[in-house]
């Protein structure tokens, strides 16, 4: 069961974090990033295979991957944003984390240029 | 027309689903907003599709699209392959610009011994990629500025005999033209170094020292 191995990984990492705060600091927020890692790149690999299946049913459907791509990749930098600016919050460095997610929304926004562009050409091309 | 509806509900029915999924995966920060109004554009566009091919736009928009993220990217334009390769030809001759001007600098800086102030080294090269000369080297301009601004007279030096090395250390066992930055000794030298390294005609590398 992957979940078992997730929630294990996660309630020992923890456990090391809290008696380790004590003592030191600086390793127990080096554990709870190494978890945060191990467990971010475990369910990477498994929403892999599902983004697969998306990918080829949307090929299928005969719909433009040009839609899927676009929104797989705001939820990714969603996704990595969230985790760096988490790992900063619990460094106690929130400063650091506004900016990760500062970043990320520019480059979400980055990625929405494109459709906007588009749309807007398209827009005013109609309206005669 | 009938596969055209088809395709088109389908579009808005799977991206629908899809999003409804990703919804409940979206990390719930202030991201959320953010995917909320890309999801929304995406929506929109798809609604929009038929207006757009009654309109024969659909080539543009995607056109549109690629030009637009091609431009994001800084790659030029994804769409344009052509555009690309030129792009990489102008760094190549980049690259190569500035290699044989670190070269001339090398040269330059074995050649003159005593100090030297600011640099500039002006290539002129064939850039046209349809010319059969494409990176021929045109001419070389070299300009040295001579940071002390005046000849430094070397003439009676008192050499403490007894003191060791180390309090002669600014002694200057030179003779007076070959300590300063000489006009004539460097112009042939370096020139004779230059055209000899880059294998090229002297008469189109010209040398200048400025004081």
């Amino acid at each position: 069961m992957d979940i078992m191995k997730i929630v294990m990984t996660g309630i020992i990492a923890a456990l090391l974090a809290v008696v380790l705060r004590e003592e030191k600091p600086e390793t127990a927020f080096a554990v709870s990033l190494v978890t945060g890692l191990v467990i971010f790149v475990f369910v990477i690999t498994k929403l892999n295979s599902v983004m697969t299946v998306f990918k080829h049913f949307a090929a299928k459907a005969n719909i433009d991957i040009l839609y899927f791509s676009t929104i797989l990749k705001v939820i990714a930098i969603a996704y990595i944003t969230e985790f760096g600016a988490q790992i900063c919050r619990d460094a106690g460095e929130g400063a650091i984390a506004a900016k990760v997610e500062f970043a990320g929304k520019v480059l979400i926004m980055v990625i929405a240029i494109p459709i906007l562009a588009a749309l807007m050409d398209i827009m005013i091309k109609i309206i005669p | 027309m009938a596969e055209f509806l088809r395709n088109w509900i389908i579009n808005i029915t799977v991206i629908i689903i899809f999003i409804m999924l990703l919804e409940t995966i979206i990390p719930s920060s202030s991201m959320k907003r953010y995917i909320n109004v890309i999801v929304g554009l995406m929506i929109i566009v798809v609604v929009i599709k038929p207006f757009v091919l009654v309109k024969d736009y659909a080539e543009d928009f995607h056109l549109k699209f690629l030009e637009t993220s091609g431009y994001i990217e800084q790659s030029g334009a994804a769409a344009d392959s052509e555009r690309i390769v030129e792009f990489q030809q102008k760094m190549a001759v980049e690259v190569f610009e500035n290699n044989l001007k670190r070269l001339i600098e090398r040269i330059i800086d074995e050649n003159i011994d005593s100090e030297y102030g600011e640099l500039s080294i002006n290539l002129w090269l064939e850039k046209d990629f349809e010319s059969k000369d494409f990176g021929r080297i045109k001419s070389v301009e070299v300009i040295i500025n001579n940071n002390s601004g005046e000849v430094i007279e070397v003439d009676k030096i008192k050499i403490a005999v007894n003191e060791g090395a180390e309090a002669n250390k600014n002694v200057i066992n030179k003779d007076k033209v070959e300590y300063n930055l000489n006009n004539s000794r460097i112009r042939s030298d370096i020139r004779d170094e230059i055209s000899k390294a880059l294998g090229i005609s002297e008469s189109i590398v010209s040398v200048e020292v400025r004081q």
